[in-house]
């Protein structure tokens, strides 16, 4: 009797302590489950950041909601579920209050955009609708400068870093007709500059910036006066005139070089791209989209890169840590976010950071290895430190961007075979080509007006006498005069016969080279939803073999094709590798429903 | 004898309930700083001394709440409430003359006073400047041997090819934390600006806003400081020292801010060897002191002024009395008062700049 009643008061006392001390996690909760994974009982706190830390902040997240760490206050817990999110498009969901969760992934607790020039963005656009800040001044986790990457033999010709590099170094190489024959290579070809689209891409809007204001001469303080004086801007025409394409991630860029780099082309294929110092290490390290897939092996470049740190001063991408004071978040995330950003602070957390190239936002870890000079980076730059404009200028900035980027030249190449027709959204009925066409039209806002647009369509015995591959129905010319006759056939367009993939891409890409205008980004975009189904035509190797070696050398050329897999039954692989021949990139719709995105983003590359 | 398990059962139950309820009142003392749980205290704490406040809170046995908050903040916060009660905590440690400048506000609107007697200074630390040791001598050079804020605002934006260093890329960029919500940010400016106009005849404490009305060349001065200053260092909430750390000093030329914060911070990081610390001339202290609301928590005094409460306060950079020194923290010497001008002074000076520089 007094054994059951001992055995009943420990059970009690284990049930006590348990009570008392455990939080409310459950197993599924702690460990996480695939995606977001399942925050069980636990409150979710959902964190938006830019996709070079997914990986990094992925397991930091499992860390913390495995530890005590996430035992809030009231007895729950927090548990982090982090999501990808570009800057530029997590700022313009979140100025239109964060719409449809569904599609765009639940609404952000914290938002950890690559740089706070994004905040100032956005708190700037909410200011225009009258409406409150939505972000906070807030401290950052993490670090990197921005830097000019270049390939060692070119650095190395510059004389870099016994001379200092600048964007006006950049310019005057630009537009020496000699190219890099005025350094004795004249076997690079002209100085060609990779840059992303400053509206998506934070090295690109750091670039931007520091571009102009590499053009004033200042380092602080970049004005509206600045932006509209005449010799800045020209300035800034003439760093973007050296531009290959733009796009929306740096990513395109170090998989492109580092395929050249394969094939021992990387010194053609562009001369300099405007990246993030992490970016130097992991291509350097054989990694150049910093994400390691399974069974991926690094394999280091035969010719590494150098970060260049300019001369007139450079921005960090400072990974701001903002709990977003916005209608959806509540204390108890409040609490949760503030918690997982003292984890991420922590010496053993930003030891993590270090190692996965960015600088620690704890400064008592030190700056060390893999930030050293072997790796092709200089822990003890940037020297200068270019102050982040008002916002009022940042948003005025991006506006003068599009008014002095390079101008495009490009012809829409849509797939019209019968498979087109088939549903593309259920919910609505629209078919695969009603879903295309409304993507294409929404697109055209994207160009500016002197943009040189042409749209061609393709499949199988197309014309009068119904024996052409493809058709031109509007020839290229400047979107001004060709915007509504480009809107009114595509809407006119209706689904016929087969897909002739290679032909089509063949003449798209020759029409194209033989009117080659090395003033404009010259571009196909190929949008198809099948693979090649011409029995006359089934020669890829052919086919990239030609557009491979129009794409290489010093006196290139170059077409870019930039492809767009649309619908579940498109050949992904056989895009990919058209795309890859020309120095491009493959975009994946699989899912119909995805293209008006997908297609924002191909356009981001004009 | 089933009954007897039922019963033992039905114990073990409450006590599992009993658990659970303590549980969350021991975590709902945190919840907020509005209300407080029986018997606890509420305290708010300025930005500044965050890590002694949070040693207090722990060393209390769950008889303190800590706030953590701006000065600027807890100031408004206190100069707008009707009454002491309606404030939401029972007092405010802070650095001084903050507590004299909220009486102030107060008083001209004709409120009611809402502190008891506030104390004796807690602990101390010198306002100091940071500066990249490898332009340290070229500013040494161009101040006439020692640098002090008065030349700081001289040559401030200027580049060093202009002061004679051609070699030298970047301009003099200066840096102190937004003196409108920062405890410190106020005291360093105060600090800056007596550089500029005090004398032995008129000492930084007798300084009034008259002295920079009748100075003709002070605006020009003023502005030539605070324009040269990194808008990034003066948003509300930023630490400018640790910001320079964590762009490796690309940015800043010098960082003015507490000893307290910057000398420990410098012991910890490898960037310790490219910086020089610089006790100006001008001597001045920040003098934490705690300032009881009126009608609050008797028994806060005793936890925020205290042993323990010098015991954390040593332990986190700053000077007490009788306390060992951490890593960083010197022995030089600080004023018999605190070096700067009074709480009635600095609130003009904050005005003025709000109206010239931001806010």
């Amino acid at each position: 009797m007094k054994v059951r009643k001992v055995l009943v008061a420990l059970l009690a006392c284990v049930l006590v302590a348990l009570a008392a001390c455990s939080s409310k996690h459950t197993g599924a909760a702690a460990t996480g489950g695939s995606g977001l994974g399942d925050p069980g009982k636990c409150s979710a706190v959902d964190v938006a950041v830019s996709s070079e830390k997914i990986a990094l902040l992925s397991d930091l997240a499992r860390n913390f909601n495995r530890s005590n760490d996430a035992k809030l206050s009231n007895g729950r817990c927090a548990f982090v579920r982090v999501q990808s999110k570009a800057s530029g498009s997590a700022m313009s969901l979140l100025a239109q209050g964060w719409p449809d969760p569904t599609v765009n992934g639940p609404r952000p607790v914290v938002w950890s955009p690559a740089a706070s020039s994004w905040a100032a963005i956005l708190n700037q656009r909410l200011a225009a609708k009258q409406q409150p800040a939505m972000a906070p001044p807030s401290d950052p986790f993490m670090l990197t400068p921005l830097v000019i990457a270049m390939p060692k033999p070119m650095a190395d010709a510059l004389g870099y870093p016994q001379r200092p590099v600048g964007y006006a170094d950049i310019l005057a190489l630009s537009r020496d007709p000699r190219g890099w024959g005025k350094y004795g290579h004249p076997e690079w070809g002209p100085f060609r500059l990779g840059k992303t689209n400053p509206n998506y891409s934070t090295s690109a809007l750091n670039a931007t910036i520091a571009q102009y204001y590499a053009a004033t001469g200042k380092t602080k303080g970049l004005s509206l006066e600045d932006l509209n004086n005449a010799k800045v801007r020209q300035f800034a025409r003439g760093v973007e005139a050296s531009v290959v394409h733009y796009g929306d991630i740096t990513m395109t860029f170090l998989n492109n070089w580092f395929r050249n780099d394969a094939r021992g082309t990387s010194l053609t294929y562009v001369s300099a791209v405007a990246i993030e110092e992490k970016s130097v290490i992991d291509y350097n390290s054989g990694n150049p989209d910093g994400i390691l897939d399974p069974g991926e092996q690094p394999r280091k470049p035969r010719i590494p890169l150098v970060a260049i740190y300019p001369k007139e001063g450079t921005l960090f991408s400072d990974s701001p840590f903002i709990v977003l004071k916005a209608p959806w978040v509540n204390a108890t995330q409040r609490e949760g976010a503030a918690r997982f950003q003292a984890f991420v602070k922590r010496p053993d957390a930003q030891r993590t950071v270090l190692r996965a190239g960015f600088r620690p936002g704890n400064p008592s870890v030190p700056v060390g290895s893999p930030i050293v000079a072997a790796n092709g980076v200089d822990p003890n730059e940037p020297q200068t430190l270019l102050e982040v404009p008002q916002p009022t200028v940042l948003s005025a900035l991006l506006d003068r961007w599009a008014a002095d980027r390079k101008r495009a030249r490009v012809l829409l190449l849509l797939d019209i075979s019968g498979s087109m027709g088939e549903p593309g959204n259920k919910t609505t009925g629209e078919t695969k080509l009603d879903l295309a066409k409304s993507a294409t039209i929404n697109a055209l806002s994207q160009f500016e007006p002197d943009d040189q647009v042409g749209l061609r369509v393709f499949s199988t015995d197309l014309g009068p006498s119904q024996n052409q591959d493809s058709l031109d129905l509007v020839p290229i010319g400047p979107l001004a005069s060709n915007r509504e006759e480009i809107v009114r056939r595509v809407q006119d367009l209706t689904p016929t016969n087969g897909t002739p993939l290679y032909t089509a891409t063949q003449d798209a890409y020759n029409t194209m080279s033989g009117s080659f205008d090395a003033q404009r980004i010259n571009a196909v975009v190929l949008l198809t939803d099948g693979r090649n189904e011409d029995a006359r035509n089934s020669d890829l190797e052919g086919l990239l073999r030609t557009l491979r070696t129009q794409a290489e050398g010093e006196s290139a050329k170059p077409v870019r094709i930039f492809a767009i897999a649309y619908g579940a039954d498109a050949d992904l692989q056989t895009l990919r590798r058209i795309a890859e021949a020309t120095n491009a990139q493959v975009y994946d719709a699989s899912d119909p429903t995805t293209i008006s995105k997908v297609f924002v983003s191909v356009v981001s590359n004009f | 004898m089933i009954a007897k398990r039922l019963l033992a059962l039905l114990v073990a139950a409450a006590m599992v309930l009993g658990a659970t309820v303590l549980r969350s009142s021991v975590f709902d003392k945190k919840n907020n700083g509005t209300t407080s749980a029986k018997g606890v205290a509420r305290l708010a704490c300025a930005t500044e001394l965050a890590d002694a406040c949070n040693a207090i809170e722990r060393a209390s046995g769950g008889h303190v709440q800590v706030i953590i908050e701006a000065a600027g903040d807890t100031a408004q916060r206190i100069v707008s409430a009707p009454d002491a009660t309606a404030v939401g905590i029972d007092g405010w440690l802070t650095l001084a003359p903050w507590p004299q400048i909220v009486s102030e506000r107060r008083q001209r609107a004709g409120d009611p006073s809402v502190f008891g007697t506030v104390s004796a200074r807690v602990a101390r630390s010198a306002l100091v400047i940071a500066v990249r040791r490898d332009r340290e001598q070229l500013l040494a050079k161009r101040c006439a041997g020692a640098i002090t804020w008065r030349c700081i605002g001289t040559v401030a934006g200027k580049s060093f090819a202009d002061l004679g260093a051609p070699t030298v890329g970047g301009t003099v960029q200066p840096a102190h934390p937004e003196p409108v919500h920062s405890g410190s940010g106020l005291l360093v400016l105060g600090q800056a600006v007596a550089s500029y106009l005090a004398t032995p005849q008129r000492p930084a404490e007798a300084l009034s806003s008259n002295d920079w009305i009748n100075r003709d060349a002070f605006p020009g001065w003023f502005q030539n400081l605070e324009s040269a200053i990194p808008r990034a260092a003066l948003t509300v909430g930023a630490d400018p020292f640790v910001q320079w750390l964590q762009t490796g000093l690309a940015g800043e030329t010098l960082v003015g801010g507490l000893e307290s914060e910057i000398g420990p911070g410098l012991a910890k990081t490898a960037l310790k060897t490219k910086v020089a610390v610089v006790y100006p001339s001008d001597v001045a202290s920040a003098d934490v002191v705690f300032a009881p609301l009126q009608g609050g928590n008797g028994d806060l005094a005793k936890f925020a002024t205290g042993a323990n409460a010098a015991m954390a306060f040593a332990r986190t950079g700053w000077r007490v009395a009788g306390q060992t020194r951490v890593d960083g923290v010197t022995t030089s010497p600080l004023p018999s008062g605190n070096g700067l001008p009074s709480g009635g002074t600095l609130d003009a000076l904050q005005t003025l700049w709000k109206q010239q520089v931001g806010g």
